[in-house]
């Protein structure tokens, strides 16, 4: 559970209150609901999809379930989708701390440190990545809450007034960015094979309790933006969140002021998690795809792959903004909702099952 | 005593002399070798345990010389059971207690007076054991090579005629020190018994507080040349299989493959999970109460001879920062210096590191006026922030070196000279900012509230290049080693044990005893991934409340 | 295996920080010591049409205690505590790149608190000045004040004090006690922009005037250490409309806008005594403002509630025999118009400038989206018309430790 909600909420908290107000202004915390409706909708697919085999990856089992020309395609969908969300997390990553806090270190550093770290972490194991992450997300949310918590008295209840001035259009419109997010729990679809068979059928709760948290957390965010800066000045802003990690003031307590390096530190921790998660799935995916028995040994070259990736993917920030809005959202709902879907459909259709022998966690 | 048989023994007193010393002799011829020959061979205790006793008396003696050629002390006191059956006591001088030796082994058997005849040969053996020495502990050998040992530990081994085995007893008279209150780990309240050299007087240090029959002991012994006995000590029904198989089957495989093992660092290396981490991978510790509380846990403790460090495992990261006074005194109390520990941890960490990345990157972080100080302090030092905090902590830990090898006395004045008048000069001089030298007296500090030692040297390693990191990357570097040491962390594991147990893998109940530590009759359970067939530490209702109240 | 794995990556990653470290490395390292850390910035307009920076950069070394003075070189006693830089640029980031030609230190604009537009350049408009400020990384939103002098800059950023010496510190202790007296307008960078932004709001922030120093003795010569000639002080708000300088608000009007835009957080009233001399003067402990927007027949109207007033009684010229509660109450219907006064002068004086600062037309949009619709367009010119009317409510719950006042005999 952890899992599913820190990956998300590392990228999902730094863009997503800004392109939910553009298009549903004061209305952007109406917009987060039916984000997370969608998101618990997707989740709940995968999750039901991942059951079903529960001891391999979606990577094995697409062929026996699309056939083995078109399953192996879509194998690759997935394997291109881990790792694309992992070199967007990269270039997201690197711009915000070119932008806010190492303007003048080369971008390529920033992003190799991260990476090595990220590969480090994937020598070690899935499982090492998750203890890892048990003792990191807790602060992560504490900071947050407690940099929205610093905040509250500047929020203006005022700003969310009118509701719903201009229908319901741009709330759905508003709502399709962070859907896609609350999506990315179909990352279930690598993990599941290494969950205790115990554990895995609470999966489907877990998972959902974690869509539930990463929306509360994420509209805390939002409300905390759109009410101190108004929802004109949210949209506007290029890191809303961390906006409202430096709006921190409290006069009779001046200490407190200009922290929002810290709220880095805890940021860079989530962002390393999302990285390595997905990378992680990415890697293991392609090692599965290539029937090959151990992913190691893909790690450094995919690693050196994405990194150039993230550079000459996007052209400077403003494009990696409008795609975060504009493409993103649409093309990895494609694959988290349509495709898994399908897939899902297709299997129960056909009555396929899983081979035997290979049922079980690990 | 009539006459007659008085004569009769003299008689064959000489004979006997005169048959043992052609025997000797005999025995001597075959086994002589040239003095260059002598200093090289070697003896192993594993060739040795194939060599069995002969049923000669002098053949024995001769061995066994020949085995201990030029070892210092070794003596062979041959004497004459009730006069007339030749037998010979192995010793070390200087590792048995000599007037034990002729109070209970050599006195009641030169003066065996009982009536029925000594039998030569069969049974003999068993009339001594049973009633003539007078020692509390014997044992039968059959081969040299348990001699050999018995000997080297300070026993008398006892080699009689026409016998192809031999007694041994323990009369060790070694000196040791007596016990103390434990310097690394002392307490204010709570015992003040630390082990000691002796094994044995460890053992008994933890016997004496767990009088269970369920204690249980495994001796090794390792090392070719130093053969040190190792004891492994847990409670059977508390203790997990898995983890005890593991820990034998590690220490088998060091067993004779090594030389010596001096210290329990030595095994401590040897079985370690991540040979390349410098963090502690066992628990060292000098109390025997803390060794007694990890065995409750069903963790295993490693005793071994000439150390009082005895070893845990498995732990987990937190028991580094517990000291066993936190369990005697009130729980709010120990809640509170835990949090204080913890946040030296942190200090002890990155204090260096964090200054120098906010002062040369986040200087918005401070507050102005400390910003202001922190400016004009530093007005006019040549270095930059990274090499002034390298260089200050780099004096500052060769302070801690030097005070620590010096004599005590000329020690403390390095340290006090050397804080005083080179800190205070180095200011002067505006070699250094006051609040360089500040944060770096702050952070060496915050290492000495970290309870194991152990832990701190890995600190005190790990600051250096952080401090390097934050100097280049702010504290992005800062956080992104944090972040290496905490991944490393997390793949640790001693024993197969996770280093972040109780957290992460979390185990609710496992944290009442961690950052806080709960009061006694709240810790029910025993920690999760320890002990699994045995949880329940306590009755769940010990909570005290008012007599017949609810 | 995996340890040798592990060995072989370590030193992968110890190569790269040796490599990266060697490379030039520490790339954004800048040493505390060598920057200079801005405490107020002032823009003016240059006649060239360029603008003019005014940076005020305090002298560390002179704040420093504990005797580090002593210790650090070129530190002594009566150096001045700041310095003022002035450059001229076209764009505000120019001229502060022009400040490097003679600051000796890398300018930093992290501990900048406050940001001064003379009322010259205030009237030209200072959309394009404002960008700067809000992109720059280091500049804090929230941490910065929005000021607009009357004066020249130069002038107000060296009025010389005794104590708290360099002036922007002093204008932030100034705006710090604002709470005191309700009489100036505080406005935040972030609050500033918000009102920009903000349909059918307009902008409004303090203003900080260099005044002739009334506490100066007339004989100046005769004293020791006099007060200076000038003194520094935050009075009344600077409206505008858009983005250009519309007019100043007294400070009575002020306290009317703050009414209004429910920022009131403390602050002196003086209504009549109600035994008929003297005047009474009471302290306001709390107190909400809201406007309540209305369509009546077409004609546009506004209330302004405010609501949940609590005052302190604080100084009563003449005797009040306050064991009467009707003297209460009249006390509080006094201090209750009194208010409404305020507030219906600041609304007289914004419709006479045209520029909305007490957000009525944010009203509108807020409680009638779709009416506000058809007004958008046309707002500044509805504006003047809308009927603003005000309601206040207060209590009076203390009254310091006297019931009556002070008893003289007979």
């Amino acid at each position: 559970m952890n899992y599913a909600i820190s990956i998300v909420l590392a990228t999902a908290i730094l863009f997503v209150p800004s392109i939910t107000a553009e298009h549903a202004r004061q209305d952007a915390w109406l917009s987060l609901p039916l984000a997370g409706a969608f998101g618990a909708l997707v989740t709940y697919i995968a999750v039901r999809l991942a059951l079903r085999f529960p001891g391999e990856t979606v990577v094995q089992y697409t062929p026996r379930v699309l056939g083995p020309v078109i399953g192996k395609l879509v194998g690759f969908i997935y394997v291109y989708y881990y790792l694309f969300v992992a070199y967007f997390v990269q270039r997201e990553f690197s711009e915000l701390m070119n932008a806010a806090y190492l303007e003048r270190t080369p971008m390529i550093v920033i992003i190799i440190v991260l990476t090595a770290l990220a590969v480090y972490l994937l020598y070690q194991g899935l499982e090492v990545l998750c203890r890892v992450n048990t003792v990191v997300l807790w602060s992560m949310i504490g900071a947050i809450f407690l940099i929205v918590m610093f905040g509250i008295k500047e929020v203006r209840l005022e700003e969310f007034l009118p509701v719903l001035d201009n229908g319901p259009g741009p709330v759905i419109l508003g709502a399709v960015a962070p859907g896609s997010w609350f999506g990315e729990t179909t990352v279930i679809l690598m993990l599941m094979p290494f969950i205790l068979a115990t554990d895995q059928p609470r999966m489907v709760k877990f998972n959902l309790l974690a869509v539930l948290i990463l929306f509360l957390v994420l509209q805390m965010i939002v409300v905390a933006a759109v009410g101190q800066f108004g929802a004109e000045q949210a949209a506007t802003k290029l890191f809303p969140t961390l906006a409202l990690a430096r709006h921190v003031d409290i006069p009779e307590l001046p200490i407190f002021s200009r922290q929002d390096a810290v709220f880095m530190v805890f940021w860079v921790a989530g962002m390393l998690f999302k990285l390595t998660t997905f990378f992680y799935a990415g890697t293991l995916a392609l090692a599965q795809w290539l029937n090959l028995k151990d992913y190691r040994p893909l790690i450094l070259p995919l690693a050196v792959v994405i990194t150039a990736l993230s550079f000459h993917a996007w052209i400077d920030i403003a494009e990696l903004k409008s795609f975060s809005g504009e493409v993103f959202p649409f093309a990895i709902s494609f694959v988290q909702f349509f495709l898994t879907g399908l897939i899902l459909a297709v299997a129960v259709f056909r009555g396929i099952r899983p081979q035997p022998g290979k049922g079980g966690g690990t | 005593m009539p006459k007659r048989k008085r004569r009769l023994v003299t008689r064959r007193l000489s004979e006997i002399l005169r048959e043992a010393q052609q025997k000797r002799n005999a025995a001597e011829d075959e086994s002589t070798v040239s003095a260059d020959e002598a200093v090289n061979e070697t003896y192993h205790y594993d060739q040795l345990d194939q060599m069995p006793l002969s049923a000669s008396l002098a053949q024995n003696i001769a061995v066994l010389k020949r085995v201990f050629v030029d070892s210092p002390g070794f003596n062979v006191r041959e004497f004459l059971i009730a006069g007339k059956i030749p037998a010979a006591a192995a010793f070390v001088e200087g590792m048995v207690d000599t007037l034990l030796v002729s109070a209970n082994i050599l006195r009641p058997l030169m003066h065996y007076t009982r009536d029925e005849p000594v039998p030569q040969g069969k049974g003999l053996l068993e009339i001594v054991q049973f009633a003539g020495i007078t020692t509390a502990a014997v044992r039968t050998r059959d081969t040299i090579g348990e001699i050999v040992r018995d000997v080297l530990e300070g026993g008398v081994v006892l080699l009689l005629d026409q016998e192809s085995r031999a007694l041994s007893t323990e009369v060790a008279g070694f000196q040791t020190r007596s016990i103390e209150e434990p310097v690394s780990e002392s307490v204010v309240r709570g015992p003040r018994e630390g082990f000691t050299e002796s094994l044995a007087d460890g053992l008994s240090l933890v016997q004496r507080r767990l009088k269970s029959p369920n204690l249980a002991v495994e001796n090794h012994f390792l090392g070719r040349e130093t053969h040190t006995q190792v004891s492994v000590l847990y409670i059977k029904g508390l203790v997990n299989p898995e983890h005890l198989a593991e820990l034998n089957r590690r220490l088998k495989r060091i067993s004779n493959n090594i030389d010596g093992v001096l210290e329990s660092s030595y095994l401590e290396e040897m079985i370690a999970d991540q040979p390349l981490s410098p963090f502690p991978q066992a628990l060292n510790t000098e109390r025997p109460d803390r060794v007694a509380a990890a065995l409750l846990e069903g963790r295993i403790a490693i005793l071994l001879e000439n150390t009082p460090f005895a070893l845990v495992v498995p732990f987990e990261f937190q028991a580094l920062m517990h000291a066993s006074e936190d369990y005697y005194q009130n729980y709010w109390f120990a809640t509170a210096i835990r949090i204080l520990r913890y946040v030296s941890l942190i200090i002890a960490l990155i204090g260096p590191a964090v200054y120098v990345a906010i002062t040369t990157f986040h200087q918005e972080m401070l507050p102005e006026a400390l910003l202001f100080q922190v400016v004009a302090a530093r007005q006019g030092v040549p270095f930059p922030a990274v090499i002034e905090m390298l260089l200050i902590d780099y004096a500052f830990e060769l302070l801690r070196e030097a005070g620590i090898r010096l004599p005590r006395p000329v020690g403390q004045a390095v340290s006090i000279i050397g804080a005083l008048v080179i800190g205070q000069a180095a200011i002067q001089a505006g070699l250094t900012s006051p609040l360089a030298v500040i944060i770096v007296a702050i952070t060496g500090i915050a290492s000495f509230v970290v309870p194991a030692f152990s832990m701190a040297f890995t600190l005190r390693l790990i600051r250096f290049p952080l401090t390097i990191l934050g100097g280049i990357l702010g504290l992005y570097g800062v956080i992104a080693g944090v972040l290496a040491i905490v991944i490393h962390m997390a793949g640790l594991r001693t024993l197969g044990l996770p280093y972040f147990g109780g957290f992460a893998p979390q185990h609710v109940s496992d944290l009442k005893d961690s950052i806080v530590r709960f009061p006694w009759w709240a810790m029910r359970g025993r920690p999760h991934e320890l002990s699994k067939r045995n949880q329940q530490r306590q009755t769940p209702d010990l909570k005290p409340r008012p007599e017949g109240g609810r | 295996m995996a340890g040798n794995r592990i060995a072989r990556f370590c030193l992968f990653i110890i190569a790269l920080l040796v490599i990266g470290g060697s490379m030039g490395g520490c790339w954004d390292k800048r040493e505390a010591e060598d920057m200079g850390y801005v405490r107020a910035t002032a823009l003016n307009s240059a006649p060239s049409g360029k603008v003019l920076l005014l940076a005020q950069v305090p002298n560390p070394a002179t704040f420093a205690g504990g005797g580090m003075a002593a210790i650090t070189p070129g530190a002594s006693q009566d150096a001045k505590a700041y310095r003022n830089f002035e450059a001229e640029g076209s764009t505000v980031f120019e001229a502060i790149r022009q400040l490097a030609i003679q600051a000796p230190r890398r300018l930093f604009w992290a501990q900048n608190t406050l940001i001064i537009f003379s009322e010259g350049l205030a009237r030209q408009g200072i959309e394009g000045h404002l960008d700067f400020f809000e992109r720059s990384v280091e500049i804090r939103r929230r941490l910065n004040h929005v000021l607009v002098t009357p004066n020249d800059p130069r002038v107000l950023l060296d009025v010389p004090a005794p104590h708290e010496t360099v002036p922007g510190g002093r204008i932030e202790r100034i705006i710090m006690q604002e709470q005191q007296t309700s009489r100036f307008a505080v406005v935040s960078l972030s609050a500033f922009l918000r009102m920009l932004a903000t349909e059918g709001q307009d902008a409004y922030c303090g203003v900080v005037r260099a005044q002739k120093n009334p506490a100066r003795p007339a004989l100046v010569q005769q004293v020791n250490a006099p007060e200076p000639a000038l003194t520094i002080e935050m009075s009344g708000a600077a409206a505008f409309r858009g983005t250009r300088f519309a007019g100043y608000l007294t400070e009575r009007e002020t306290q009317g806008l703050l009414w209004a835009r429910n920022e009131i957080r403390g602050g002196p009233v003086t209504v009549p005594s109600p035994s008929g001399t003297g005047r009474v003067t009471l302290d306001i402990l709390r107190g909400k403002g809201r406007i309540i927007p209305a369509i009546q027949d077409g004609r546009l109207l506004a209330t302004v509630e405010i609501t949940d007033v609590v005052a302190e009684l604080v100084q009563s010229e003449a005797p009040l025999d306050l064991t009467r509660s009707e003297v209460l109450r009249t006390l509080e219907h006094a201090l209750a118009r009194e208010i409404e006064r305020e507030v219906i002068a600041a609304a007289n004086k914004s419709q006479a400038l045209g520029a909305d600062v007490l957000g009525v037309g944010a009203a509108f949009h807020r409680k009638l989206p779709r009416e506000w619709r058809e007004i958008k367009e046309n707002w500044p010119e509805i504006f003047p018309t809308v009927e603003i009317t005000a309601s206040a409510e207060a209590t009076i719950r203390r009254m310091g430790f006297t019931l009556k006042g002070i008893t003289i005999k007979d």
